[in-house]
């Protein structure tokens, strides 16, 4: 392996992006999380987040990044994205509840929330999921006050939670919640009193119209101190103009885990304000969903993108899918931030994946995303060969930082776990790429096809519009996007959501 | 009772006759309320209502996830659709019964608890009220205030208009259907026909309730079979109700049987069932071989041509009708292809949320990554038999082995080559369907219950609630000094006597770890480096060292906590990373160094040295160094 320590303090250079600029990175980390154990024989070990925390600080990574512990999500924050009845079950079941036998509703609620084979009910359960939420949200909000340029959190990234299911090893969506979190809207309840203010002071009145105006130029908050003392005195206003918080209009998110994100895709199928992008392998295969014709639906129609794999994709396939269909949609969508969910079982020799990605090709991904220099939030995911996924995850963080990190592994306390060659970069295998040149082509043009349908930067701010004032116009291309069984319901026929264009 | 079978979109509806059918008797002759004379009714309009739902249900409702036949209760009991049906009516409809809160009545006129009643009102807005909306609507644009449905009890009114709209419903029903969507509802409609005109002259003037065909196949090719099978069986039913029983008892039987296995595949009376290997060896006096062969006759005979008088598909159906026989269910023969429920070959695969026999999966067995792929891949099509079957080769012989390993019967050996070319041919072809023609994969579900709520933009924006930023551990500025190193490796240099032994090892991890310790100062506890790596097992005693090893051993679940019960299960687990696993791997480096595999919990280990508590991170020549950091750690617990 070439072990080139890169110079000083600068990025690491991308092909596609020559960037100099040093990036502020905070990276969450919960210091229990190693020992939430999902029960013996499951793949799914939370102690590979331990491994790889070892490895970065072992690796002197820490002393280029913020490090914060996550604040625990409560029940209450969790119910933004999930409903009330599965977060209630979620955070009352135990294991000891579960083994009594005679628990009938309790039963009932194992079925109805999918939880008991892949997802069981272990101990500390709910704080796990508490800790992998807080860390994404926590992560959002870094992000939101521009405090940071990437943010990490290894514990997130659980995919496949659905809104009252859980599924894939995943209880609560953490990505949801995050990107919830950076779309997160004023409300305007606070802004009420500038009316009744501006009858006092003309001055505040302009301001407070040049920020109702353009809302986009500096994303301000306001904050007004009422100092008001007697009846004839004047209101004594306070104008506080903050400039570094802001949320984002537009959130991107990419998941590399060999398995669809169909948890996020599905909590953002009918919305334009987030994008999904999946790489994973399709075909007789978890979850299932991620046909490459899934592209949204309603306003969020092609805002969906697919991008199904076969078995033992390699590095190149994957940089000549991915750079490409990623450069693309940053041209056409124009996000103000990134969610990549790294989720580590694509790489080689992964016990439940099936892709041949090197640690160098996965991290590839992150190089890529970063060098366009848009808050980027990093998350994890997958991941079952944990010496790999530690291994794996060390390096993305040494891409954030922009260090490019020895290949012999530092002496660390879990050495012993990446024997017997300790070092940091493990060679893919030889397994067959059962993906064509020519299928890759194909790919790669029908989804840059589906990109060049979006119009550009959807959602414009202060298009109040409602879309159902437009009559709804039939598109002639979108029928066969997705044969979708039309069913006649009644009166009138189903009708296929149809772009709302601006 | 029509039996139904519903597959639709690789889910299945699914509901066995004879569960129906004992249900519905139980329904009619135990119900003894006067106020409400639903049983009343005829068959025939039971019949018609049943179809006409399973028809919304199949296409209204495909869109908004699935409605499983028959509805259940969270308790697992089923509800009487159509009764639940005539009770809501009979109060005035949906919103009225909400509005004057009879709920509980409805639910005390079913015999069940007062307090289920919050289910029932679910299920009635999940089954019927698209129903009782069409028949709203079509009230309004048809009748014209002709029947008013909301007269008390008559229900003779009631069924008059329900049947006369319901009719209207075969008839225009196939002009509203839309015609891009050609998973059969012509031939439903046919059916319904079909239905209706029998239901209305029914033969001998019998009764409706015993009125016997099957209604719904989506497999075209089948439909004219089936329609044929079922009016013969009906006739036969006609002739010897007993004759009718039994005969379909064959697969009454084994499709209730399949239904309790998905349902809890731990149930005793499941009973057991071998391993796939031996599955060859079938024995045919089972439900579950039964069921298989019942599911290698249906993938053939979707694709075998069923004139063919040779086709594998006619032979195994042979086969089973012989074993039918042996089992002393099956009487008669007349009908060239026996109904056989569509759904039951698909029943083992693609049940949503499947819950496989535990047998059924075997992936133990497979040392592969594939088999573990399997286990997440359960709920695809076909993949429980590629995952479960260690007998299959992951990829290149897959196709031929999606058929289920049972194989034609000695005397056909001759064909034997013949019909697995047919084999291989039909399962392309399969494949190639599901791929292209049949919308196998799932659909993302679209409604309020799956989406997320995304605010809408509105330019104004709010601060994050600073809790979320947590509490600040460790930032760059606490790192001054050695910029240069960071990413740096290990060094190769080593003075140790052996280097890359055990020791040598210990001995360099404990050098570093001091040397983070000092960076870090308390983030090192912060971060818990203390409770990383083998020193976990200065806690342990030797004992308890020893009895760990053995429960592991005997593959008892780790936290089976009677062995410890002075431990937490936080202890075990750290234990079992920090040290168990890590002697494991250390072992594998120096001797297995090939077959190296942290992962997997079964697998079987061995150890370097015996060495575990203070002698695990003994290392020689470094004593005063390893002692005084544990004293350390040890301080730092205790303080």
């Amino acid at each position: 392996m070439d072990d080139c320590t890169v110079d000083g303090g600068a990025s690491l250079p991308s092909a596609a992006c020559t960037d100099a600029k040093k990036r502020r990175v905070t990276y969450f980390y919960e210091p229990t999380i190693g020992d939430y154990y999902y029960g013996q024989g499951h793949p799914m070990k939370p102690h590979r987040i331990r491994m790889a925390h070892n490895l970065i600080v072992h690796y002197a990574l820490h002393r280029r990044m913020e490090i914060n512990r996550p604040f625990p999500a409560g029940a209450g924050d969790i119910r933004r994205f999930h409903s009330d009845d599965y977060v209630d079950f979620l955070s009352s079941v135990s294991p000891e509840l579960c083994a009594s036998p005679l628990d009938h509703s309790q039963s009932r609620h194992l079925k109805r929330f999918n939880v008991g084979d892949d997802c069981p009910v272990f101990p500390g359960l709910f704080s796990f999921c508490q800790a992998s939420a807080g860390g994404s949200i926590g992560a959002a909000a870094k992000l939101n006050r521009k405090d940071a340029d990437i943010a990490i959190n290894w514990a997130g990234g659980l995919h496949h939670a659905k809104k009252s299911e859980a599924s894939g090893f995943c209880y609560v969506n953490d990505i949801v919640l995050g990107i919830l979190e950076l779309l997160k809207v004023h409300r305007c309840s606070v802004l009420l009193p500038l009316g009744y203010l501006t009858i006092w002071c003309l001055e505040l009145m302009i301001l407070a119209y040049e920020y109702l105006l353009n809302p986009c130029s500096g994303l301000k908050t306001v904050l007004i101190v009422y100092c008001g003392s007697g009846g004839n005195s004047l209101f004594s206003c306070t104008f506080i103009v903050d400039c570094k918080i802001c949320s984002m209009q537009r959130v991107l998110y990419i998941d590399i885990d060999v398995h669809h994100g169909d948890g996020v895709e599905e909590a953002f199928y009918t919305t334009d304000r987030v994008m999904t992008v999946s790489f994973h392998k399709f075909g007789d295969f978890f979850p299932g969903t991620g046909h490459i014709k899934d592209i949204g639906a309603g306003p969020g129609k092609h805002y969906s993108l697919n991008v199904p794999l076969n078995d033992g994709i390699d590095d190149d396939s994957f940089r000549g899918l991915f750079r490409p269909i990623i450069q693309k949609v940053m041209d056409v969508y124009q996000p103000d931030a990134v969610v990549l969910q790294c989720g580590a079982d694509s790489l080689s020799g992964d016990r439940l994946g099936c892709f041949n990605l090197s640690v160098k090709g996965h991290a590839d991904c992150l190089r890529f995303l970063r060098s366009f220099n848009v808050p980027l939030m990093v998350l994890g995911g997958g991941g079952y060969t944990i010496r790999n996924v530690a291994r794996c995850w060390c390096y993305e963080t040494a891409v954030a930082v922009g260090v490019e990190p020895d290949n012999k592994l530092p002496y660390n306390e879990y050495y012993e776990y990446f024997g017997p060659d300790y070092t940091l970069h493990v060679e893919p295998s030889n397994m067959e790429n059962q993906n064509s040149a020519k299928d890759l082509e194909k790919i790669r043009n029908i989804l840059l096809e589906q990109l060049s349908r979006i119009p550009h930067v959807p959602s414009v701010p202060f298009q109040i519009t409602p879309p159902t004032a437009k009559a709804p116009e039939e598109d002639e291309d979108d029928k066969d996007q997705r044969p979708k069984p039309r069913i006649w319901n009644g009166e009138d026929y189903d009708s296929d959501p149809e772009d709302h264009k601006p | 009772m029509a039996g139904w079978s519903i597959l639709k979109d690789g889910y299945q509806l699914n509901c066995t006759e004879n569960r129906e059918s004992d249900e519905f008797n139980n329904g009619c002759s135990s119900d003894s309320d006067n106020d409400v004379k639903w049983e009343d009714c005829d068959g025939k309009f039971r019949c018609l209502f049943d179809q006409v739902l399973m028809v919304l249900l199949r296409g209204v409702y495909a869109k908004n996830g699935i409605r499983p036949i028959p509805a259940l209760l969270g308790s697992g009991e089923s509800v009487d659709l159509f009764k639940l049906f005539c009770l809501v009516r009979d109060r005035g409809g949906f919103s009225s019964v909400s509005r004057e809160k009879l709920w509980g009545l409805v639910a005390e006129k079913f015999g069940f608890d007062y307090r289920i009643s919050a289910s029932l009102k679910l299920i009635y807005f999940k089954y019927l009220d698209e129903l009782d909306r069409w028949l709203n609507r079509i009230t309004r644009d048809r009748i014209l205030a002709n029947g008013s449905y909301d007269c008390g009890g008559n229900l003779g009114l009631l069924s008059l208009e329900l049947e006369k709209r319901f009719r209207d419903f075969s008839t225009h029903g196939e002009e509203r259907v839309n015609r891009n969507e050609n998973i059969g509802y012509d031939e439903l409609c046919e059916h319904i026909d079909v239905a209706l005109k029998q239901t209305l002259h029914p033969p001998n003037g019998e009764n409706g309730g015993t009125l016997h065909y099957s209604v719904v196949d989506d497999d075209d090719k089948l439909c004219d079979n089936e329609e044929v099978y079922s009016k013969a069986n009906q006739s036969a039913v006609n002739k010897d109700n007993t004759s009718r029983k039994r005969k379909r008892d064959v697969f009454a039987g084994m499709l209730g049987w399949m239904i309790k296995a998905a349902k809890n595949p731990c149930h005793p009376s499941i009973g057991m069932i071998p391993g796939c290997s031996k599955w060859k060896e079938k024995e045919g006096k089972d439900f579950w071989s039964m069921s298989l062969m019942v599911r290698e006759t249906r993938l053939r005979r979707r694709y075998v041509d069923s004139n063919d008088e040779q086709s594998p598909a006619r032979q195994s159906l042979e086969l089973i009708r012989q074993q039918g026989k042996a089992m002393g269910a099956l009487k008669s023969a007349k009908n060239p292809l026996p109904y056989i429920p569509q759904s039951t070959e698909l029943a083992l695969n693609l049940q949503k949320k499947q819950k496989m026999h535990p047998s059924l999966y075997e992936d133990d067995t497979v040392p592969s990554h594939r088999s573990a792929g399997g286990l997440r891949s359960s709920e695809r099509l076909l993949s429980v038999v590629k995952a479960s079957c260690p007998c299959c080769k992951p990829r290149s012989d897959h196709r031929n082995k999606v058929v289920s390993p049972c194989r034609p019967p000695p005397e056909n050996c001759l064909k034997e080559q013949e019909d697995e070319k047919l084999d291989l041919l039909g399962t392309e072809r399969t494949i190639g369907q599901l791929n292209d023609d049949l919308p196998i994969e799932k659909q993302v579900l679209v409604g309020l219950q799956f989406q997320a709520e995304v605010p809408v933009w509105t330019g104004f924006v709010s601060r994050s609630d600073p809790k979320w930023l947590g509490t600040q551990v460790w930032s760059p500025e606490n790192s001054c000094s050695e910029m240069e190193f960071v990413g740096q490796g290990r060094s190769d240099s080593c003075s140790c006597r052996f280097p890359g032994s055990v020791e040598c090892y210990r001995f360099h991890i404990a050098e570093q770890r001091m040397k983070l310790r000092q960076e870090l100062g308390l983030v090192f506890y912060h971060w818990k480096f203390d409770r990383m790596g083998e020193e976990v097992s200065l806690s342990w005693s030797v004992e308890e060292e020893k009895r760990f090893k053995q429960v592991v051993r005997l593959n008892k679940p780790l936290l089976g906590k009677s062995f410890f019960p002075r431990k937490t299960w936080t202890d075990l687990v750290s234990y079992y990373y920090n040290v168990f696993l890590i002697n494991r791997r250390s072992y594998q480096n120096r001797v297995t160094p090939k077959g190296i595999d942290s992962d997997d919990d079964e697998a079987e280990f061995g150890s370097v040295s015996e060495a575990f508590g203070y002698n695990a991170v003994k290392v020689p020549g470094s004593e005063p160094l390893t002692c005084c950091e544990n004293k350390q750690v040890i301080d730092f617990q205790e303080s």
